[in-house]
């Protein structure tokens, strides 16, 4: 001990600097009212929604999908409504979604499984996304949670900076209205499937999304507006997605039908804006969501 | 086993603990660098004990070598030149056939004979060793050094008298700790035998400079962890055909973000390795001198990877001739090391014609007398720090070859550079300036004379703003690391 002691001091005096940093570090991430849903990266993104998946609460709404979803954060949502969880990830399909919502312990009330982006999963990024929620440091995340990927410096100052922005957003002038077309898409023919890819992935989902339903989560597709209508890849993952719905009883609803959806505007064609993720919000939350058995 | 693994900390811990305690029990010192030796073929083995076959072979190779070589020296006779050349061809030998076979069969046999197809895949397939350009160099070093242990390298001597005078095993014993000491193993720096083999005995805890060598740590792991993991999240995306939907200033902060993250990223590794070196009484040399001051491409490879430039230059640059054989020849040596400098970085031509580019650069330098002048370099004039920019524009286009997949994602690149509307990321920007923050600082500390940055921080308010840095890095390594990944220089 002694000699540690000694070794302590030869070291120096950055030890204690650091100590006391982290105290504050703590302190401040200890204070309520805090939500964290963006990071300043998108891989740390999606480490932070995956990382809070485990923890949610038994009657949450979850939200997954892509990038797309990302956007709806669940502070976009009603207070009054059950908990809303935000599993959208950046660079990834539905298909990891969809995996990372099978493989956690809590599943959620009610689960809303966006339908924009390609069915085909890039292992690599989602690899690197599950390999970072697996690291010793998220486990140990609710003992010591200043080591949680939430909680890191900078993606709190990102964090604050970008939802003092997104205060300052109020909803589009003219509310998104339902219209029947929304859960009737006209059905679509099943693209060509030589190498035998999408059948693999409509058999390998179908099997997820049954286990899901035998566990007591009521589902539904829904697929989110963005300015490129009825391009091939939509008619192809629109195919795809019915045969699943078909499979197993699922209801769809296509958004791009909703009354009022050309009001709505994308910070880059594809990821809408905040005041048009707050309709799309509020509009699931009121619309959608009761049609969901 | 990775320096920023948890497996790597408990083996650092052990490793060092034991061996400071055979330090205080005053066991012999062969005990201590004995341990070391055996500990960092742990290391290297740790994963793919496989690897320890081609390291073993080189180290047993090396030291028969070095036995021989010794004894000539030791009878002060001339070092067979056939003895040498035998010795280096092996050890060249090793890391063509590990390394370049893939490249020499794609770039020499036959494009459509099926025989060739097959072959081509049988050499692409043949593993890399990691590490394997690192301590080949070393064993070269060796070589080298040890045969003019007679003549230039005197202070080689008295382990020439050891390895050839009845010491066989202990003169075995260090090399094997030179060749695979863990710090510098897998991505340097590369020490040379005549500094690091004389340095090999016991080693008390009180003679250990433990501030600095936790310095060296927290600098290192800081530069790493969170710099460069955090600027990859963003840098990634300029191998990725997203460049072409996005706009000038984001490819430029792409741009100028990946040069930051490579420098953080090795300079990080080679801060880790000073410090885990010096926590056992090791001194390895500095391999980075704030580079992207540099006012011309000669003086950043003075500053940039210095422990490779010395290597290429000592054993590569003056063996073909240096300067000595007429302006014609000093050009073609000039280009042939830095193209070769370029290969050893991989077997694929991007790595050649990123050397090669920088050999053409060094010979235009030369050609219109742009020189390293000492004095200058500590002048901050709006000359030099024009002609700073300029180089640091250069070597960032440079990287471009570095790390794009092919030349038709380098033009790609280029061309939306050139056409690509003016538009920001908001979200990306925020990132690479906030990352990139520090090394810029890092970089401008650089800009002081060596004798005033001494003097700042040895008065006492540069002293505890000094522990004030180190103590907010530290916070930050805990805090606030991006998602891990392995260093960049591993690949080599």
């Amino acid at each position: 001990m002694k000699h540690f002691t000694q070794l302590l001091g030869k070291i120096g005096g950055e030890y204690w600097i650091a100590l006391v940093l982290l105290v504050i570090h703590v302190c401040t991430i200890s204070l309520p009212g805090r939500e964290v849903s963006l990071a300043s990266s998108n891989m740390m993104t999606n480490v932070i929604r995956l990382e809070a998946l485990p923890r949610s609460p038994q009657n949450a709404l979850v939200l997954a999908g892509s990038s797309i979803t990302g956007r709806l954060y669940p502070a976009y949502f009603s207070p009054n409504g059950p908990p809303v969880v935000n599993v959208g990830l950046d660079g990834c399909g539905v298909g990891d979604a969809l995996q990372s919502i099978v493989d956690a312990k809590v599943k959620p009330s009610v689960l809303l499984l966006e339908i924009n982006t390609t069915v085909v999963r890039d292992e690599k990024v989602f690899k690197t996304v599950t390999d970072s929620v697996s690291h010793w440091k998220i486990k140990v995340g609710p003992a010591l949670p200043f080591l949680q990927a939430k909680e890191r410096p900078v993606d709190l100052a990102y964090n604050w900076l970008h939802s003092k922005k997104r205060e300052g957003t109020t909803t589009t002038n003219q509310p998104l209205a339902w219209r029947d077309e929304i859960s009737a898409p006209a059905p679509m023919p099943l693209p060509k499937d030589e190498e035998g890819k999408i059948a693999k992935f409509i058999t390998e989902t179908t099997d997820r999304l049954a286990q899901l339903k035998q566990q007591g989560v009521r589902i539904g597709f829904v697929l989110i507006p963005t300015s490129f209508l009825n391009n091939d890849r939509h008619d192809n993952v629109m195919a795809i997605s019915q045969q699943l719905a078909k499979n197993l009883s699922l209801p769809m609803f296509d958004l791009r039908h909703a009354a009022g959806v050309e009001k709505l505007s994308w910070t880059d064609g594809v990821h809408l804006t905040s005041s048009a993720a707050k309709e799309v919000a509020r509009f699931l939350e009121s619309d959608v969501l009761p049609r969901i058995n | 086993m990775s320096f920023t693994s948890v497996d790597f900390v408990l083996f650092f811990v052990i490793v060092l603990a034991a061996y400071h305690w055979a330090g205080r029990a005053r066991l012999p010192g062969a005990v201590q660098w004995g341990w070391l030796a055996v500990t960092s073929l742990f290391f290297y083995g740790y994963e793919k004990p496989q690897l320890l076959l081609l390291l073993g072979f080189s180290i047993l190779f090396n030291a028969l070598m070095g036995w021989k070589i010794a004894q000539a020296v030791v009878r002060q006779q001339t070092v067979s030149r056939g003895l040498m050349a035998t010795a280096l061809a092996v050890n060249l030998g090793l890391i063509i056939v590990f390394k370049y076979m893939g490249l020499l069969g794609q770039l020499l046999l036959p494009e459509a004979a099926p025989w060739a197809v097959e072959w081509k895949k049988h050499l692409k397939d043949i593993p890399l060793p990691i590490g394997i350009s690192f301590y080949t160099f070393h064993a070269v070093s060796f070589l080298v050094d040890l045969s003019r242990a007679g003549t230039k390298e005197t202070n080689l001597r008295p382990f020439c008298q050891e390895l050839a005078g009845g010491s066989f095993w202990t003169g075995f014993g260090k090399l094997a700790l030179y060749i695979n000491f863990f710090p510098q193993l897998i991505a340097g720096p590369i020490m040379k035998a005549r500094e690091f083999l004389p340095q090999i005995g016991p080693k008390t805890i009180e003679e250990i400079q433990w501030r600095r060598a936790f310095r060296y740590l927290i600098l290192g792991f800081f530069l790493k962890l969170v710099v460069a993991d955090n600027l990859k999240e963003q840098t990634n995306l300029i191998s990725t055909d997203s460049i072409v939907d996005m706009g000038k200033i984001d490819l430029l902060l792409l741009l100028y973000g990946y040069s930051f993250q490579i420098f953080s990223d090795f300079a990080g590794y080679s801060l880790i390795a000073l410090g885990l070196a010096a926590a056992f009484g090791y001194r390895l040399p500095i391999n980075f001198n704030f580079p992207y001051l540099s006012a011309s491409i000669t003086e950043f490879w003075r500053r940039w990877h210095i422990s490779l430039s010395n290597w290429l230059r000592d054993y590569l640059y003056f063996s073909l001739g240096g300067n000595r054989k007429g302006s014609g020849r000093t050009y073609l040596n000039l280009f042939l090391v830095m193209f070769l400098g370029g290969l050893w970085h991989g077997a694929e031509m991007r790595y050649a014609w990123w050397g090669a580019a920088h050999g053409v650069l060094l010979m235009i330098e030369r050609l219109i007398g742009v020189t390293v002048d000492e004095t200058s370099v500590r002048q901050a004039s709006i000359k030099r720090c024009l002609r700073m920019l300029l180089t640091f524009h250069l070597v960032s286009l440079l990287w471009l070859l570095f790390i794009m997949p092919d030349m038709a994602h380098v033009t790609r690149y280029l061309h939306s550079l050139m056409t690509n509307p003016i538009s920001l990321n908001p979200r990306m920007t925020f990132s690479i300036c906030v990352y990139a923050l520090p090394v810029v600082l890092y970089q401008l500390w650089g800009f002081f004379r060596p004798e005033w940055r001494d003097r700042i921080t040895a008065s006492s308010q540069g002293s505890r703003m000094e522990t004030i840095l180190y103590g907010i890095m530290l916070y930050l390594i805990i805090t606030n690391p991006g998602v891990a990944g392995d260093f960049i220089y591993f690949q080599f």
